[in-house]
């Protein structure tokens, strides 16, 4: 074990990699200074790179940009009242509101720490979950995956979306779109109407860098907002400051850590979720909840610790089942895939030297973070003065170029010029966009072991559920299809009854 | 929201029927184990489901009908600037070659978002530069060529 933490050691301390991880936080820190621009994007941009590199300095790069993104999402927060990715959401007016007590380099420093000791925190976790269910996990079958897999979807498609019906269609359309090629049992070509660029599916990584690139830059043209106006910082040191106040909420930071995890290894909640739900926790049990909203610091330490500790907790389930759990860990599924690397219960046996770097990459990062976070709030000004009419002619070449490297096919540009303006166009009509890209990338696996479970049981659909750990599986999958049901059987009583219930009580009640 | 909801959920209705019909025609294995069309089958079907009772809660919701994203006619025109680049790129990089095709769509793009003529070139060259070394140079890709070969 030793040999091998050292081995991985080895292969990070070799200079390109230690550049590359230097070059993917400064990226990181950019795309999630930048309100509008999110991580899911930064990772989809950066894929065409990663196909060029070995797994280790691609896998080290992506953890690292994630870490930096999540993180300096808080920083147009706390200066402009706009999270640069959801997962700052949460908090955001608390964060502007100290900014405008004049307490602004004191939140961003608060920031920091909390989500380096967030990133920490799901480090630990990662190492120690991993193995522990990947153990668990040896005992699966096909029927096992099959549930897991349409687990994973539904929980995506039903929880925190909007609309239930329109989550439910995201994912339909994104499993469609996997069935288009040549199909596995039979060499069947489906839905490829004599293209023959299709016979080979549609390619994921074009489609991704469309969904989540170019439908981004349409939308920032559409809002025409090229300048943004942006709080002062004032002049103070903040690193011990920052430090003592952390300490202070060292109960919330604990706590947000724990529900960040909690969030992280469900599927389908990602860090924003995550993010939003340590920030009721630590609501309900505070002494001050009137100052929520209004310039809490301790919802800004629980909510910043949890939304960085969903980070590698969201790997556990992706690496030990194969089942991403929002879509920045399905691209990072793609990745591995790509690689070569197959995620499963058998993963960290296969892949040791990968993973242990992988765990080590979570730990320097959020190391890393600290001194970087501190340099890139003393430029924060200048990162959010960078003009957005240069910005996204920019990152739309970076579409076209990095859509075609993959294959060096221009039918790849198309499609994902098709994919940006559909997912533009589902977006503006409130469809949830993280579903489709799941449904791509799951397609295969949940087709895959339905059809192996179908034939294995020679169609008695009752040996689905006949494992006991199956049964599990498909009676909490119930519960989530279930879900939306109950809430709207609840709307219509509560209607019915004339409202008398309060909303806080109803919502406490669900929890 | 209510109209748009009708029509994309009717729309979704039609392509799922289309789906299923499609893969009700794909073979199936032998001894009448379900095939390649199975479980294309069951998706069509559910966007079939999914999208009528989209058009239900829809009509429910009454067809009024708003816009589906509020922006000015500068802002639309800038939004078709942007997908036109795509498929002008798309049209004009085998016979152009990257290196010019690239340079001239950032500059035009640039322009149309409003930045000054001479920012516009100066930002144009010095990112088409990096974009070549980078996917070019770097990661050897083989980018387009022009008409003269080489980099132009």
């Amino acid at each position: 074990m030793v040999a091998l933490i050292l081995k991985s050691l080895a292969d990070l301390a070799d200079p390109r990699v230690i550049g590359i991880i230097f070059l993917a936080s400064l990226y990181g820190l950019f795309i999630g200074a930048i309100p509008g621009l999110t991580v899911t994007m930064a990772v989809a941009l950066f894929v065409p790179f990663a196909f060029f590199l070995d797994p280790i300095p691609a896998l080290a790069a992506i953890v690292t940009l994630q870490a930096m993104g999540i993180f300096a999402g808080d920083i147009p927060a706390a200066l402009v009242r706009m999270p640069g990715t959801p997962a700052s959401a949460a908090y955001t007016s608390d964060s502007y509101a100290l900014s405008q007590q004049g307490r602004a380099r004191l939140v961003l420093g608060v920031d920091v720490i909390a989500s380096a000791l967030g990133g920490l925190m799901g480090a630990a976790a990662l190492i120690v979950g991993a193995s522990a269910l990947a153990e668990f996990a040896l005992r699966f079958s096909s029927y096992e995956f099959f549930w897991l897999a349409v687990l994973g979807l539904s929980t995506t498609t039903f929880i925190a979306v909007a609309s239930p019906v329109k989550g439910l269609i995201s994912v339909t359309l994104g499993l469609l779109l996997s069935t288009v090629g040549v199909d596995i049992t039979l060499g069947f070509p489906r839905f490829t109407f004599g293209v023959p660029n299709l016979l080979g599916g549609i390619s994921f990584i074009p489609a991704m860098i469309g969904l989540f690139g170019l439908s981004e830059v349409l939308r920032t043209v559409l809002k025409g907002e090229m300048h943004l106006a942006y709080a002062r910082l004032e002049r103070q040191p903040s690193f011990l400051p920052a430090l003592r106040t952390v300490w202070r909420y060292r109960v919330n930071a604990l706590r947000g850590g724990l529900v960040g995890l909690i969030s992280g290894v469900l599927p389908g909640a990602g860090a924003d979720i995550g993010a939003w739900l340590a920030y009721g926790v630590s609501k309900r049990f505070s002494r001050q909840p009137q100052a929520f909203g209004r310039g809490s610091m301790e919802a800004i330490v629980e909510a910043g610790v949890a939304n960085n500790s969903d980070l590698a907790a969201e790997w556990i389930p992706t690496l030990v089942f194969g089942i991403p759990g929002d879509a920045f860990t399905a691209v990072v599924l793609g990745i591995l895939m790509m690689k070569g690397v197959r995620p499963g219960p058998a993963v960290l046996h296969d892949y040791t030297e990968i993973l242990v770097a992988v765990y080590i990459t979570f730990i320097v990062a959020n190391l890393l973070m600290v001194p970087l976070g501190f340099g890139a709030i003393a430029v924060s000004s200048q990162l959010l003065r960078v003009r957005r009419n240069l910005l996204m002619p920019a990152i739309l070449m970076m579409c076209i170029v990095g859509a075609y490297a993959i294959n060096n096919d221009l039918f790849d540009v198309g499609l994902m010029l098709v994919m940006g303006v559909v997912g533009f166009l589902l977006e503006a009509m409130e469809f949830p966009v993280a579903p489709i890209v799941l449904g791509l990338v799951l397609g295969p696996l949940v087709e895959q072991n339905f059809m192996i479970s179908l034939i294995k049981s020679e169609g008695h659909l009752g040996l689905f559920v006949s494992r006991p750990i199956s049964a599990v599986l498909a009676a909490l999958t119930l519960l989530v299809w279930m879900l939306p049901v109950l809430t709207a059987v609840r709307g219509w009583r509560r209607r019915g009854a004339g409202a008398a219930a309060p909303e806080g009580e109803a919502a406490g009640g669900s929890g | 929201m209510g109209a748009w909801d009708a029509l994309v959920g009717a729309l979704l209705a039609v392509l799922g029927s289309f789906v299923f019909l499609q893969a009700r025609a794909f073979p199936t294995l032998s001894g009448g184990y379900p095939g390649p069309g199975l479980f294309p089958q069951i998706l069509g079907g559910v966007l079939v489901v999914a999208g009528l009772s989209l058009v239900a809660s829809g009509l429910r919701r009454g067809l009024t009908r708003r816009p589906l994203v509020t922006a000015g006619a500068r802002e639309w025109a800038r939004a078709g600037a942007v997908v036109l680049a795509v498929v002008l790129y798309l049209g004009a990089v085998r016979t152009l070659g990257f290196v010019l095709v690239t340079a001239l769509l950032l500059t035009g793009l640039t322009l149309a978002l409003g930045v000054r003529l001479r920012w516009s070139l100066l930002f144009a060259a010095g990112f088409t530069a990096l974009l070549y070394l980078l996917f070019g140079r770097i990661l050897h890709v083989p980018l387009p060529r022009g008409p003269l070969g080489g980099l132009w």
